[in-house]
């Protein structure tokens, strides 16, 4: 009776652990310690402070967090508030929409891509701010280099949605001086 | 009134019967892996479906968390009504400022903040 209730207690300890574990393990960093040899010719050398490195791209990422949720709600304005909101007015009142439309669509998709890479760009800081950079320096400086790189990837997504917003706003300019052109021609 | 006698479990039947302790037990072990699993399960999709990186609840972020606070309220565009003057006056107003509102970031998640110098980093190649 007792053997069986500590049977019991010990496999369902061990399944946690083993659950626990395989967790933490895929939540660490990839690969440990220096460069391979063949990597070598990279980088020669890489002087670091690692303690005021990882504090400053701490502060980076929490400036980053602020952006993203303004941006974000910024967005989603943009899209559901203001561009789906005159699209849906613009075929009540049976006018020619369709570039708004078009442009709206692109919108949605450049936001839903930039919620992607924003995502792979948070995971890969994410890394860098919990990986071990006293004892693999040079991995370390690759890693930051390849996390750059995404950085500049969602920087370029936060263009092309300004653009997308600029083009929506003069194709809404050009549709409210028709609108005025038949108001006009019709008075007259 | 028939007095009821508790008649004891014959040999057999006691074997087949598990004893209360080992079925608590076995209850207590399965309700605690269970529940371990599903916080797991909530871990991996509060992270996979972008929860994650709009949280500002986290610790360390309060800072941040007051700033996005301080937000104004946005004013929201009908979705019926004529398109006259006035609807296109008020959609241009605020579409603008919610446009100007965005473009204030515009040069947010510059790479150059990871760049060498910023960092203080030395590499040669």
């Amino acid at each position: 009776m007792h053997r069986i209730s500590l049977v019991i207690s010990i496999a369902a300890l061990l399944l946690s652990g083993v659950v626990l574990l395989a967790h933490s393990v895929s939540a660490q960093s990839g690969e440990e310690g220096q460069l391979q040899p063949a990597d070598a010719a990279l980088y020669e050398s890489v002087t670091m402070d690692c303690l005021d490195v990882k504090y400053k791209l701490g502060e980076i990422h929490r400036t980053d967090r602020l952006l993203r949720v303004t941006l974000g709600e910024g967005y989603d304005n943009m899209s559901s508030n203001l561009m789906d909101r005159l699209n849906s007015r613009i075929v009540q009142n049976r006018l020619d929409g369709g570039e708004l439309v078009r442009i709206a669509s692109e919108f949605e998709e450049a936001h839903a891509t930039f919620r992607e890479n924003y995502t792979e760009y948070d995971d890969a800081m994410l890394d860098l701010l919990k990986a071990n950079c006293q004892s693999r320096t040079q991995t370390y400086y690759l890693e930051l280099q390849e996390t750059k790189e995404l950085r500049r990837v969602v920087h370029e997504d936060v263009g092309t949605l300004s653009t997308l917003m600029q083009r929506y706003h003069d194709a809404f300019k050009d549709l409210r001086q028709e609108i005025e052109r038949s108001a006009e021609e019709e008075s007259e | 009134m028939i007095a009821r006698v508790k008649q004891p479990i014959p040999d057999d039947a006691a074997a087949k019967k598990l004893p209360y302790r080992v079925t608590f037990v076995a209850m207590i072990s399965g309700a605690i892996v269970i529940a371990l699993l599903l916080v797991l399960l909530s871990m991996y999709l509060y992270n996979r479906s972008g929860a994650a990186q709009l949280d500002l609840s986290l610790p360390g972020l309060q800072e941040q968390r007051m700033k996005a606070q301080k937000t104004e309220r946005f004013e929201s565009f009908s979705a019926s009504g004529p398109l006259n003057e006035d609807a296109l006056d008020q959609f241009n107003q605020i579409y603008t400022g919610q446009q100007s509102a965005i473009l204030q970031d515009k040069d947010g998640f510059d790479p150059d903040e990871l760049n060498d110098e910023p960092l203080n980093i030395s590499a040669e190649k």
